[in-house]
């Protein structure tokens, strides 16, 4: 439905987006995840033509949409920070869509009332947008955005203003609404939790441009590159020396099996790392962290004062954890071994 | 039982109550007494006689459109000055920005020598225009435009942009997310702006009596003539009726008008709002809106820069030397110099009379949030609504019957410049004492310190900027108050303003030059006094 050719935008001298290119399926939901400053706002104004290209194409079912004026392209963008009218009221927000669309008085009512029903506000017609909460804030801008029934949804942020515990509810509730919906959906975050609960692909954006476009398992399974590794909170990366498989590491020599003759790093996941008497690894405890069904703990090189530190997550059932000061060896299980291009 | 805090606030409110009562209360009433009741009994057949004359009628009229069309230009060049300065960052904006003020802050004596210096019979241009309705019209655009500029600007660059965006999104045209989200969220700034440019220029008094000739007169005007010029005491109190009359029907359409435009808006704090042009139609927009306006607000205050060093022989300084001389065709009766030796000692002791008036006032508005602080607030605010000419007129009328006659006081002029500058130093202080952080003061009083230590501990220090503002402003007001000074100056005693008037009045190359020289200082005096306020109001806490 929706393809980016090359799409690249400038601001002056800096590059925001450097030659993006996307598709969208049919009512597929795709999240784009990425650091501050990545271009991930950019990459929704693009697509929703608010800010001009410097170059490549935007397509909708085949046919050419990137001179097409802002309002006539009937996507909707739910803005960070929502972008409410403070000089109308709940009802007026959400039938502004309606009204520019020239749907009748009568049929705009019975939009506004479904929509605000459709996400949780019913009766919140008349509030002043002053009086809502974040939350209800949040669930304003998203019934204004879906009113007009636009052919393509985008958020962005959508729960980055909210507290944490709103927000775990609100994203098992978001990510029923889009099921239901059936709309393609791009959804802007830079929480990678938010990322793999919503969408179906995943699309990782670093510094303009794309480092990976992959489905949310497949991904979190098995990130591509160092980048998208260390963004998802893999921080056991290592520099591959030999390609015999055998790794010299600060914590002993391991053997992880036969590398891609293109690869050049290798990340070993923390649940793959278990404590094991005759383990090839091994070290002193810096820190323990407790919490729930694993138990975080870090690992320096036993020679090494301040060394890099090696990131194990323990089963809590499987064993005892140790304490700060002890010194561990630890096995690695090779499904939890990927090698990084 | 009277406590001790409404005490406190009685005695507070006393000083500046006494002397608002006594320079401007009393005064009016005493023009109005003179007026309507001249032989102790209401006889109204004086006023219903002026009041029907054709003159006053077309004076009026006058008074009116000129004070619209000045008004609806202003905003036609204002509005997109707004839009630039709020939207678009581009090289000198804070540039210009910053001298966008100083036409706001000239002395309308100054005004009108800056636009004879453009377009008066020895302009630089070579081009007349005074005597005519578009000097006038030109002179208000110059003066106010600064109002629009900084008033809708400031509000603008609040408004978060993207909520035009989110209108853009969800299907408007560019223009229908301006008519149905933008200009909502701005109209009460607009009005604000557009209310005060007309009061400005209904009582316009300086830039006509100089641009305008004998053909134009507004009532401002009128009344000054029939009182100092025909000596016609009760048209003169008629007429000053006539135009309290019309500025009491302004305030109540006003706050109508912003009744109802007050729409519970909350305005997010811009982050970037404001964002380098983009593409050739923006840079053409911006610059041709910036060219434009520095044309305006610059050309009439570099012709006067121009004249004033252009001599018989060339350029040189000829014209600023020649105010240490005799005053050309004896039009001041002593050296020019003197005059500026007496703006200075007069708006000193101005300056020494308002601070202090000022200060305690704005701490009872700052401080006190009850029904009582509002209407003293609006008290203070009602000599700025009533223009300078009739403070002057009243002064002439009432204060020949106390026991001492200031009439013949040196204070006089003093006491008049600190009336009219006493909303201004309230107006600008108040919220610099107010950002004074409650916690503070409440930390200081839990470790013991008594509310008059607390106040001297914790808000002193603080208010030493309120001082310097309040101050430069009282200064600034004073150098350049006219009106009210037109009246009760002695003529041996000149003030700048005044010895600019007189010069200006006198034919002759000399009285020219030295009306443009000194022109020259009072604009560079006051032009650094408002830039260096606005430094310090905008340094401090953020946009008030």
């Amino acid at each position: 439905m929706l393809r980016l050719d090359e799409v690249r935008v400038s601001f002056g001298g800096t590059t925001a987006l450097d030659g993006v290119s996307l598709e969208l399926g049919v009512g597929e939901r795709l999240a784009v995840l990425g650091p501050s400053g990545s271009g991930k706002s950019t990459l929704l104004r693009a697509i929703a033509g608010l800010e001009p290209l410097a170059g490549g194409r935007i397509y909708w079912n085949g046919s050419d949409v990137t001179q097409l004026p802002v309002h006539r392209r009937n996507f909707g963008l739910m803005f960070q920070d929502y972008a409410l009218f403070p000089h109308r009221d709940v009802a007026g927000n959400v039938a502004f869509g309606l009204e520019t669309h020239d749907v009748p008085a009568a049929r705009r009512k019975v939009r506004v009332d479904e929509v605000l029903a459709l996400v949780g506000l019913r009766g919140y017609g008349a509030r002043r947008i002053d009086q809502l909460s974040g939350g209800e804030q949040q669930r304003v801008a998203l019934a204004r955005a879906l009113a007009p029934t636009p052919r393509l949804l985008m958020l962005d942020e959508p729960l980055g203003a909210l507290d944490r515990g709103l927000r775990t509810r609100l994203l098992d509730e978001l990510a029923g609404l889009f099921a239901q919906l059936g709309l393609p959906i791009i959804y802007v975050t830079h929480d990678q939790e938010e990322a793999l609960a919503v969408g179906e692909r995943v699309a990782v954006l670093n510094r303009g441009r794309l480092e990976a476009v992959l489905p949310a398992r497949e991904l979190w399974l098995a990130p591509p590159n160092e980048f998208v590794a260390r963004f998802l909170g893999l921080s056991n990366v290592l520099a591959l020396t030999a390609a015999s498989g055998r790794l010299a590491t600060p914590w002993g020599e391991v053997d992880l099996g036969a590398a891609p003759a293109d690869s050049t790093k290798v990340l070993i996941r923390p649940e793959a790392l278990t404590l094991s008497p005759d383990g090839p690894l091994s070290g002193a405890v810096t820190a323990v962290t407790f919490r729930g069904e694993s138990t975080t703990i870090l690992v320096r090189p036993t020679d090494a004062a301040d060394g890099p530190l090696l990131e194990a997550h323990l089963k809590t059932a499987a064993s005892t954890p140790p304490v700060v000061g002890q010194t561990v060896t630890l096995a690695v299980d090779r499904s939890g071994v990927v090698f990084l291009s | 039982m009277v406590s001790r805090r409404a005490l406190t606030a009685v005695a507070l409110a006393a000083l500046p109550l006494a002397f608002i009562g006594l320079f401007f209360i009393w005064p009016v009433a005493s023009i109005l007494v003179r007026g309507f009741a001249p032989n102790g009994t209401l006889d109204l057949s004086v006023p219903l006689q002026v009041l029907t004359r054709p003159e006053t009628l077309s004076v009026a009229w006058f008074t009116f459109w000129q004070a619209v069309a000045s008004t609806l230009l202003t905003l036609a060049l204002g509005l997109p000055g707004a839009y630039v300065i709020a939207r678009f960052d581009f090289p000198g904006r804070r540039l210009f920005n910053a001298l966008a003020l100083v036409p706001f802050v000239l002395p309308t004596v100054v005004v009108g020598a800056a636009f004879l210096a453009l377009i008066g019979p020895k302009g630089a241009l070579g081009l007349r225009l005074d005597h005519t309705i578009w000097a006038i019209l030109a002179a208000h655009v110059f003066y106010n435009c600064a109002v629009v500029v900084r008033l809708v600007g400031g509000v603008w660059a609040q408004l978060d942009p993207r909520t035009e965006e989110a209108a853009r999104v969800l299907g408007a045209s560019r223009w229908r997310a301006f008519r149905e989200i933008t200009w909502p969220l701005i109209r009460p700034a607009v009005l604000s702006a557009a209310s005060i440019v007309f009061l400005f220029t209904f009582t316009s008094f300086g830039v006509i009596l100089i641009l305008g000739g004998y053909g134009y007169s507004t009532i401002e005007l009128a009344v000054y003539r029939a009182a100092a010029v025909l000596l016609d005491l009760p048209a003169a109190a008629t007429l000053a009726l006539l135009q309290m009359t019309f500025l009491g029907v302004l305030l109540v359409v006003y706050a109508r008008l912003q009744g109802h435009a007050a729409v519970g808006q909350r305005l997010t704090a811009a982050r970037v709002a404001a964002r380098p042009p983009r593409g050739r139609a923006e840079w053409t927009f911006v610059g041709s809106t910036m060219a434009l306006l520095a044309l305006v607000l610059g050309l009439p205050m570099a012709a006067l820069v121009e004249r004033a060093l252009a001599g018989s022989t060339g350029y040189g300084l000829d014209n600023f030397t020649a105010l240490f001389g005799e005053s050309a065709r004896g039009a001041l009766f002593v050296p020019p110099i003197d005059a500026i030796r007496n703006s200075l000692t007069f708006a000193a002791a101005a300056t020494a009379i308002c601070l202090p008036l000022g200060l305690l006032a704005a701490a009872l508005i700052a401080y006190r949030q009850s029904k009582l602080a509002t209407a003293f607030d609006a008290l203070l605010m009602l000599p700025l609504g009533t223009s300078a000419v009739i403070v002057g007129f009243g002064f002439l009328v009432s204060l020949g019957q106390l026991p001492i006659d200031l009439r013949t006081s040196p204070l006089l002029i003093p006491i008049a410049h600190a009336l009219v500058a006493l909303p201004f130093v309230v107006r600008a202080t108040v919220p610099l004492l107010r950002s004074i952080d409650r916690r503070l003061k409440e930390a200081a009083a839990v470790l013991g310190a008594s509310p008059a230590r607390t106040w001297r501990m914790v808000d002193l220090p603080m208010v030493g900027r309120a001082l310097l503002v309040g101050g430069s402003f009282a200064f600034a007001v004073s150098l350049g108050e006219f009106g009210a000074t037109l009246f009760i100056v002695r003529p041996d005693a000149p003030t700048m303003p005044i010895a600019i008037f007189r010069l200006l009045s006198q034919p002759g190359a000399l009285a020219f030059g030295q009306a443009m020289a000194m022109a020259t200082v009072l604009m560079a005096v006051t032009a650094i006094a408002a830039l260096a306020f606005d430094r310090l109001r905008t340094t401090s806490v953020g946009s008030t």
